[in-house]
């Protein structure tokens, strides 16, 4: 699953997708919207046909780097109200470390080359980590 | 030539549009589109040096030349995550 959305996040769909019976480490990374300056939320811009295929890049190249059974990634768009997910990643593969890199590579990548925009505020991230 | 332009982040602030339709002359490049939304004496060289550029969805180097009902994006620095 790789898609930017206006809807809010299904997080536990995310996680979902990713389920596979060959891993033996999922990585979980959940982007949230935290509270700052009495803001509501922060709304995201994206210029949707390239992010997603930007999207589809990171996810190709962390697999051309490591070793992953499943990686799925959901980025919101539109207002994203404080305290929802903004973007969700799940990665799972044979081995912990190569779960935890690629987790942390994939939302690197995102920061860096899909081009979507904040304004309004700052996120602030949550690890869920198992 | 027709071209369709999309406006993120500073340049939506700074156009204060998400998008517009405009006529360029024919065979036109992505920078003379480009520098005809500055004003003479404006630090151009300032927005030229963060910004990508997309047409129709692609990333393209700033002398492509466009055609005819081309989509172009000028990409600021994103920020997503």
């Amino acid at each position: 699953m790789i898609k930017i959305t206006k809807e809010p996040i299904s997080i536990e769909a995310v996680l979902d997708s990713t389920q596979d019976k060959n891993a033996g480490g999922y990585v979980y990374f959940i982007g949230t919207i935290r509270q700052e300056n009495a803001i509501e939320g922060i709304e995201y811009q994206s210029y949707l046909p390239l992010a997603q295929k930007q999207m589809e890049n990171v996810v190709g190249e962390a697999k051309n780097k490591w070793a992953l059974q499943k990686v799925s990634v959901v980025h919101r768009v539109g207002l994203v109200p404080v305290g929802h997910a903004a973007v969700v990643i799940a990665v799972c593969s044979v081995h912990r470390k190569e779960a935890f890199a690629a987790c942390e590579f994939i939302i690197d990548r995102i920061k860096e080359i899909v081009p979507i925009w904040k304004e309004g505020g700052a996120a602030c991230c949550h690890h869920h980590q198992s | 030539m027709k071209i369709f332009l999309k406006y993120f982040s500073i340049y939506r602030d700074r156009f204060q549009k998400e998008e517009a339709t405009r006529d360029y002359p024919s065979a036109s490049s992505i920078k003379e589109i480009f520098l005809s939304h500055f004003q003479e004496g404006e630090d151009v060289e300032k927005f030229l040096k963060y910004t990508r550029f997309a047409v129709n969805a692609e990333f393209v180097p700033i002398e492509t030349i466009l055609n005819e009902g081309d989509e172009l994006v000028f990409i600021p620095p994103v920020s997503g995550g």
